[in-house]
């Protein structure tokens, strides 16, 4: 955005207030002057609306007409109030005992023909996209200033003029209005989307302005000024009221000029200072004149009044903040909500699908659509995630993988990229007659900036945990192929070994030769105990049993083998994936060797039992306890292990209150 | 003959006796007919090994078989009193042979053995219906007798 320049929007809006604050004296001064309440309200609220509107729109959109001209338009509509209500009061009650009476009367005709006119035809041919409509308006644009200037020059010479200017100039002036409100319905009939939206109440107020402004002067030509007159008030009040708030709609709710967050929080504060203001007074004065104590403000009073402003501040702050998010976002959440939750929710998940659809909802929330996320699969990106689950969606299947992006179906779709790669896509399908704000539009495309990052880390996580289960599947094998080969090779060399050397010790025997039997018997004593370890070094690798037998015979076969009894409580007759079946093997086997090394235990227990679709695995022995996987035991390998099938291991172990490790693995095959 | 589960578990335990009476071990069947033996496995030095060490125990080795089916064939056709069956085949696996076995009605002794540890086989040895199991680097005609009972 460029630098913005408050002071010179702040200036003229500045001016517009005090000239409204100086008509609201001069009401208080003069009766004769003072309008009815309502017409008085109206058109103090009016000047302030388009002079704290237009300052904020000037000062976040300079590059756009739309602002400037709010502000022209409150400071004219102000002085022209102001100048209107001084001259008046000079010339009726203070007897012409004020200066410049004659001044404000001139003054008054060149701004409301000077300024007030061009602005408000400005303004409403320039909706919404600060241009014209097109070239071909640029005429009446030129003309509008033009006859503007004129009529501020004509009646700055003779402000009688002003009263009573010529037909022509009259007819010239509303043929000028009625192309200015004519500009607005061409630009609506052609409009779609969010400037169509933009422009429907301004249209609206513009049409009915316009009727009585055709019927005002119809009758004012006719000479009936009984039906003429109140036309004409009519017509201005329409003009005074309904085109701020026509705007003010427009800016909030349909996100004209993009300024929705700042006016909100405007809106917020003035409410507040509002509020602060009023309790102070009220309580103050209120309950000072009430204890008949009008003379000296009583300092009891201001610190109660103090006190009460300070407790009440953040309720009142909170409820008026809710009331302008709701006036401003309806159900959506604000874009800072949005960015904010979504940082939140890519820092707390649980998974990749838990990021994913959490992306999805927070899109949702925040664009009042339903929110798709697109990820890439076989053939392009596959819609993965939508939010709400019963929401709107595009139509299923997959999209080309090329930009730009063509989904069918879907109101509105950005790319999300990291560093130049295409990683998906979100996109977001509005309600029918919903339509798709800049605003819109800008917060996706800061969300998918962000959720580069986040899909990129799904992804890494994703490819991280396939390939720790295929080196974890490899290893399996690998160790399965080697105790074969061990088994096949090595080990029925050794047993026939084992059995030539009884054979021998049975001839020395039978010969007579002793020594030479007991020499044997002695090789085949250190033989047996070679082939005990070569067995138990196939075993760790992996056991024959699991493959062969499944999981009950494997873990029975360690509890045989245990040097403390085990009691095994259940184990699955069934077969699970090899995975599983050796995932688990390897935590009751690891236990159990823990429980001989370091528990000093009199005894385990072993349970292996299916739940649902998981496989829980518990060993609990009654030894010394104080076992903590974090201190490079095997427990810290077992549970990466654990954790490459998607499973998780506790161990619970207290000093002196034995250990239970307790391993749920998904067995869902 | 009866089928006794003493040998199962208790195979690890089994050593080679220290001073072997092996005059003792020989009459293991002097007094009566010798126990013809089938002897499988997929491993010829195996077989041929424990052929003599039975045969020198005075078992009546009557045949050989390298997988689970020709020794399924064997066994109907040999006859034998004891079967010393491998439990890792190439084909089928002992205890489907014994399995087999039983269904066609042929009932010889089988003895399990194998290069592995009887708990590796958990409860499948137990619940089998061999007459036990000797760990193969244990196997001697003395075991075997022991197992078989017939001492």
């Amino acid at each position: 955005m460029r630098p913005a320049k408050p002071a010179w929007a702040a200036a003229p809006a500045g001016v517009a207030l005090l000239a409204l604050a100086g008509v609201v004296v001069l009401w208080v001064v003069d009766a004769t002057l003072r309008p009815d309440p309502a017409t008085g309200g109206a058109i103090s609220v009016a000047v302030v609306a388009y002079a704290v509107l237009g300052w904020l729109v000037a000062t976040r959109r300079p590059d756009h007409p739309g602002g400037w001209l709010l502000v022209a338009m409150g400071l004219a509509l102000a002085v022209v109030l102001f100048t209107d209500a001084y001259s008046t009061h000079v010339e009726g009650l203070a007897q012409g005992a004020l200066p410049l009476g004659a001044l404000a009367v001139r003054v008054n005709v060149v701004v409301g023909f000077g300024l007030l006119f061009p602005a408000v035809c400005l303004f409403l041919m320039t909706l919404p996209d600060g241009r014209l409509p097109s070239r071909r308006w640029r005429p009446v644009a030129v003309a509008v200033v033009v006859v503007g200037a004129v009529g501020a020059l004509g009646s700055a010479v003779d402000p009688s003029l002003a009263a009573q200017p010529p037909a022509a100039y009259s007819f010239g002036l509303l043929v000028l209005f009625l192309c200015c409100l004519a500009s607005v319905a061409v630009r609506f009939r052609g409009s779609t989307g969010v400037h169509r939206q933009q422009l429907r109440w301004l249209g609206f107020v513009g049409g009915v302005a316009g009727v009585l402004l055709v019927g005002a002067t119809v009758f004012g030509v006719l000479g009936v000024d009984s039906v003429g007159d109140p036309l004409g008030v009519l017509f201005l009040l329409t003009l005074i009221v309904g085109m701020p708030v026509a705007a003010g709609i427009a800016v909030l709710r349909d996100r004209l000029f993009d300024v929705d967050l700042v006016v909100s929080r405007t809106l917020v504060y003035a409410s507040l200072a509002a509020f602060v203001a009023a309790a102070y007074v009220g309580i103050v004065a209120g309950l000072g004149s009430l204890l008949g104590r009008r003379d000296q403000p009583s300092l009891t009073l201001s610190i109660v009044a103090t006190a009460v402003v300070a407790v009440a501040f953040q309720p009142v702050r909170r409820l008026t903040e809710g009331w302008v998010r709701r006036l401003v976002y309806g159900r959506r959440a604000t874009p800072y909500e949005a960015l904010s939750q979504f940082a939140d929710r890519a820092a707390q998940t649980d998974g990749p699908d838990d990021a994913v659809s959490g992306m999805a909802q927070v899109v949702a929330e925040a664009t009042g659509g339903s929110a798709t996320v697109w990820l890439p699969v076989a053939g392009g990106l596959g819609p993965t995630a939508t939010w709400p689950p019963d929401g709107a969606a595009p139509t299923p299947g997959t999209v080309p993988l090329a930009e730009p992006l063509d989904v069918p179906g879907a109101s509105l779709a950005v790319p999300v990229r990291h560093r130049g790669d295409l990683l998906g896509a979100i996109s977001v399908t509005k309600a029918h007659g919903d339509v798709v704000t800049r605003g819109d539009a800008r917060l996706l495309g800061h969300l998918a900036s962000q959720a580069g990052l986040l899909l990129r880390n799904v992804r890494l996580v994703d490819e991280l945990t396939s390939s720790r289960r295929r080196l974890v599947a490899a290893q399996n094998d690998e160790r399965r192929r080697l105790e074969r080969d061990l088994h096949d090779g090595a080990q029925q060399r050794l047993v026939a070994l084992a059995l030539a050397l009884r054979l021998a010790h049975d001839r020395a025997a039978q010969y007579g030769d002793d020594g030479l039997a007991r020499q044997i018997a002695a090789a085949n004593e250190e033989l047996a105990r070679g082939l005990g370890e070569l067995r138990e070094l196939a075993r760790g690798l992996h056991p024959a049993v699991l493959t062969e037998r499944g999981l009950g015979a494997a873990v029975r076969g360690l509890a045989e083998r245990a040097p403390v009894p085990v009691d095994l409580v259940c184990v699955p007759g069934e077969r699970f994936p090899p995975s599983v079946e050796a995932t688990a093997y390897f935590v009751v086997s690891e236990a159990l060797a823990n429980v001989a090394k370091h528990a000093h235990a009199s005894g385990a227990s072993v349970s292996v039992l299916q739940v649902g679709e998981r496989l829980v695995v518990d060993v609990d022995d009654d030894g010394v306890g104080g076992a903590a996987p974090d201190r490079g035991s095997g427990l810290h390998g077992l549970a990466d292990r654990v954790a490459t099938v998607a499973g998780t291991l506790q161990v619970a172990s207290t000093p002196g209150g034995g250990t239970r490790v307790h391993a749920e693995i998904p067995c869902a095959s | 003959m009866r089928s006794t589960r003493a040998g199962i578990g208790g195979g690890r335990d089994t050593q080679l006796p220290e001073n072997p009476d092996v005059r003792a071990q020989r009459r293991c069947h002097t007094l009566r007919v010798p126990m013809r033996v089938l002897i499988v496995d997929d491993h010829p030095p195996f077989r041929v090994l424990a052929g003599e060490l039975l045969s020198a125990a005075g078992f009546d080795v009557v045949g050989e078989a390298g997988d689970g089916r020709t020794a399924v064939a064997s066994t109907c056709d040999l006859r034998p009193d004891v079967v010393l069956l491998d439990i890792q085949l190439p084909d089928i696996d002992g205890f489907e042979v014994l399995r087999l076995l039983r269904l066609q009605g042929v009932a010889p002794a089988v003895v399990l053995t194998s290069s592995r540890d009887a708990s590796d086989y958990g409860d499948a040895l137990a619940t089998s219906a061999a007459a036990g199991f000797i760990p193969k680097a244990d196997l001697s005609g003395q075991a075997l007798c022991e197992l078989l009972d017939c001492a």
